[in-house]
């Protein structure tokens, strides 16, 4: 099951103890939203192809005191509708949900449904918590919990099915988990990628420590004290890496004084983008992202 | 549908538009054209049509006001101030550092339901609002106040075809219809007519007034929506950027500009002379 149909399938289960929950969608059909378009009419608003609006419809229910989420596809939804993130939900501090599916650059429609640029973008408006959802029990977990956190939330899905990820206990405020405990090296990535790096990590003899950084922000302390247990960091994003995961480890890194050797594989914004059509496996090889070189650069660092 | 005490909101105006322009003077900034053009607008909502509580802000089931043209803000603080949701005082920490009292109207400033300043976004939020009220079959309202510039962004058009398609017969939009931007006439820059149809094509029911005229406001605005059979309702407003100051009046890149020395005291008095 696709992260973001995990999500919604345990939002269905919402609705009904939830009168004053509402999804608000920009034309978007999948079994979930078929399901509760059916038995919940009235929790289903749709605004048609419309991002923006989207997001105002969204803000100005919740400032009448309704939850709502706001459902479409990344990049459209965060990169449409950014003026509005930034100014009504960030500004304002209205606390919606923000759903965005297509993470990364697993869509079969091109370039521009990639969406490589969702944390620069998301982890510049305050007071908004960012969440790069791993595996469908994060999904379904999130489900329960986004309406207790403080302020709103963006949720960044993948566009297809994820692995379960070791089932390590997920605390929403540290945002960081250890899928592993391992020796001398620690990757550090999120969300999507672990989609295609962790079979290869797998094949490793000796594994590094593995950590899950789904949320920004997160517990910088917390996640500094055990990079430093380590002799190097391999950061992998399926996203830009100006702004990206492996660009705020190291300005925190850099900030707390802890020298390490870091290498970051992501999306290099000076690549031309393709033009071309290509599935997941071959995308990675034309963004130089393939996961086999983050075993590379271990190996490398480990010299 | 009932009379207002006209005599009482020219008078309630009168105190705004002077207030306002003082504030500006004072501090030296401010948008005073903008705020001009929608006074009479502005005062009728607060003093005559909305249904608000100033001793309990948050008061569920109080009528809404987003001011999409949040620069014509300044307008609205001295309404608030008399209106007693906070002092005169407060209001006159008018542009000085720390103040809640801006440029355009953020949060800080009690009695305000909308943090502005990004044209285009206003209405869409009034959407929201308007439907949020229809879910709970409450009866309060929403008002919301667009400049006629503000129409060339696309993200209004998104929500006027949002609020004809769910038939908010809830809210209600006041453009300020003063056919001036910031550096030219709209009509030069990015033609909106016929702005009516426009409207109508997208599922309101459309008024066109003078938007200085507080009978002309009453009959647009002061009535329910049975005669609408569930459209919402576009006011288009035709109103005069820097409306009572003539040398302002219908001048672009008085925009966002303050008169000084002479001038603000000419300015002043064409006010208090109540040629405004």
């Amino acid at each position: 099951m696709e992260t973001k149909n995990a999500f919604f399938e345990e939002v269905h289960t919402l609705l009904s103890a939830m009168p004053d929950l509402y999804i608000v969608t920009v034309d978007l059909a999948g079994p979930p939203f078929d399901k509760i378009r059916a038995e919940y009419p009235k929790q289903y608003i749709s605004a048609g192809i419309a991002e923006q609006n989207a997001v105002q419809i969204a803000c100005g229910m919740a400032l009448c005191g309704k939850k709502v989420v706001v459902y479409g596809v990344d990049p459209f939804i965060t990169g449409r509708a950014f003026d509005q993130i930034r100014n009504c939900v960030a500004l304002m501090g209205i606390p919606i949900v923000i759903a965005g599916a297509n993470a990364g650059i697993a869509s079969d429609c091109g370039i521009t449904h990639s969406a490589m640029e969702q944390m620069s973008l998301m982890s510049v408006c305050p007071g908004l918590k960012s969440i790069f959802v791993s595996d469908n029990r994060m999904a379904r977990l999130a489900a329960h919990d986004v309406w207790r956190m403080e302020g709103p939330v963006y949720l960044r899905f993948d566009a297809a099915s994820e692995p379960e990820l070791p089932d390590v206990p997920i605390d929403w405020k540290k945002g960081f988990r250890i899928l592993r405990e391992g020796r001398d090296s620690v990757v550090v990535s999120m969300g999507c990628a672990w989609r295609s790096l962790l079979p290869e990590l797998d094949a490793m003899e000796q594994t590094p420590t593995l950590i899950d950084l789904f949320s920004y922000p997160f517990d910088k302390k917390g996640l500094l004290d055990i990079l430093a247990g380590h002799g190097a960091v391999v950061t992998y994003e399926e996203h830009f890496l100006r702004g990206g995961l492996g660009s705020i480890l190291l300005e925190l890194m850099n900030e707390s004084g802890l020298s390490i050797p870091v290498k970051r594989i992501g999306i290099d914004t000076s690549l031309a983008l393709p033009q071309t059509y290509a599935d997941h496996s071959y995308r990675l090889q034309e963004f130089m992202i393939e996961p086999e070189r983050v075993t590379s650069a271990l190996r490398e660092l480990s010299r | 549908m009932n009379v207002p005490d006209y005599d009482y909101l020219k008078r309630k105006c009168h105190m705004t538009k002077e207030t306002s322009l003082d504030l500006c003077i004072n501090a030296g900034a401010g948008h005073v054209t903008s705020a001009l053009s929608c006074a009479e607008i502005v005062t009728y909502l607060y003093y005559y049509r909305m249904s608000i509580d100033p001793l309990h802000p948050d008061w569920a089931e109080r009528d809404r006001f987003v001011m999409s043209k949040n620069h014509g803000s300044v307008i609205t603080f001295p309404i608030l101030c008399d209106l007693g949701y906070f002092s005169e005082e407060q209001m006159r920490t008018y542009l000085h550092n720390g103040s809640p009292f801006g440029r355009h109207t953020k949060l800080g400033v009690p009695g305000a339901d909308f943090c502005g300043g990004s044209l285009g976004i206003g209405m869409g939020v009034a959407c929201g609002m308007a439907t949020a009220a229809k879910l709970d079959g409450a009866q309060w309202r929403v008002y919301a106040l667009v400049g006629d510039g503000e129409c060339c962004e696309g993200s209004v058009w998104e929500a006027a075809m949002f609020a004809g398609a769910k038939r908010l017969d809830n809210l209600t939009v006041i453009i300020d219809r003063n056919r001036l931007a910031l550096t030219d006439f709209t009509e030069n820059m990015m033609p909106l007519e016929s702005l009516r149809a426009k409207w109508e094509a997208f599922g309101w029911y459309v008024a066109e007034i003078n938007g200085h005229s507080f009978e002309e406001i009453h009959r647009a605005i002061g009535g329910d929506a049975t005669n609408r059979e569930g459209l919402p309702l576009a006011v288009i407003a035709n109103t005069i950027k820097g409306h009572g100051i003539d040398f302002m009046e219908n001048q672009p890149l008085w925009h966002g500009q303050i008169p000084k020395g002479e001038k603000a005291r000419l300015a002043k008095a064409l006010l208090r002379g109540g040629q405004g």
